[in-house]
């Protein structure tokens, strides 16, 4: 049986986060929840574990940046795919020292999305 | 970086801004094959102040760095069939907010302005200060509808 990939998607955005679960409807992903900021988004991953969370870069209160930093010094085994609509080179940099596996541009297309996910899934390990 | 640095870099970033913000500006977008962004109408100075009819909405995006001040974004729902009207405001913040990330991208890359976008908000009333707006049109294309919107651009000058 194909393994099963547990993603959360946290983004303020209600558009971007239906339009992220729909990318990803297929019996391959596990979306284990939404969250609209950094703290719905702790909260999630206190109760269960995800092997990807997808994060928006700029939200209310905690950016993306903060909650990556938190979850690369906090969560084991949880990679982060960071998104954002800027690409400055400056702001890649701090997704990547935050801890982010990869970082993808606004508007992406479904196919981006997943090639992203599948190569960070194909280095994790398979117990968690 | 050093004051004089700073304020030295501030005064070039302000010199011919507007043809900066309005070569940056996209001509077109797809927002996930969901929505289209169009410009419709050239960046113009403006120093009237724009009054919010009942048919439109504001979203409000803060900007930091070396532009500071904020961009208010509108859209008109006059005359048009909406059926749900939370879904096509959260379409227009997405498109706007990567509308807005795109042309602060294109500063970036272009022109060496490093500014960012802050989280939106919805505000009701736009509040002039004493400097130049700069207001720009587009067309947001959803479920064979077009909506006009209203960018304005509100940079504190130094």
């Amino acid at each position: 049986m194909q393994q099963q990939y547990r993603i959360l998607i946290v983004d303020d955005s209600d558009f971007s986060r239906n339009n992220i679960s729909k990318m990803l409807s297929s019996d391959r992903y596990n979306i284990i929840g939404e969250a609209a900021n950094a703290k719905e988004a702790i909260n999630i991953l206190k109760d269960r574990k995800a092997h990807v969370a997808i994060i928006d870069i700029v939200m209310p209160e905690v950016s993306g940046i903060e909650l990556t930093q938190y979850i690369t010094d906090n969560i084991d085994d949880t990679a982060v795919i960071m998104i954002s609509s800027l690409n400055h080179e400056n702001v890649v940099i701090d997704s990547i020292s935050a801890g982010a596996n990869d970082f993808l541009r606004k508007p992406f297309d479904k196919s981006e999305l997943i090639t992203s996910i599948e190569k960070i899934v194909s280095n994790l390990s398979e117990d968690i | 970086m050093l004051q004089q640095e700073k304020f030295n870099k501030g005064n070039n970033i302000f010199v011919g801004l507007n043809d900066k913000i309005n070569n940056s500006l996209p001509d077109e977008i797809n927002i996930y094959n969901q929505a289209f962004l169009i410009n419709s109408i050239p960046l113009t100075p403006s120093r009237s102040k724009r009054i919010q009819t009942s048919h439109e909405y504001p979203k409000c995006f803060n900007l930091s760095g070396d532009l500071t001040g904020q961009v208010i974004c509108y859209i008109d729902t006059y005359n048009k069939t909406v059926k749900d009207l939370s879904e096509l405001l959260s379409i227009f913040q997405e498109s706007f907010n990567i509308l807005i990330g795109r042309t602060l991208s294109n500063l970036m890359s272009t022109y060496s302005i490093n500014s960012l976008i802050g989280a939106p908000t919805d505000r009701q009333t736009l509040k002039i200060k004493s400097n130049e707006n700069l207001s720009t049109g587009y067309k947001l294309i959803h479920n064979f509808q077009e909506f006009n919107c209203t960018v304005i651009f509100q940079i504190d000058r130094i």
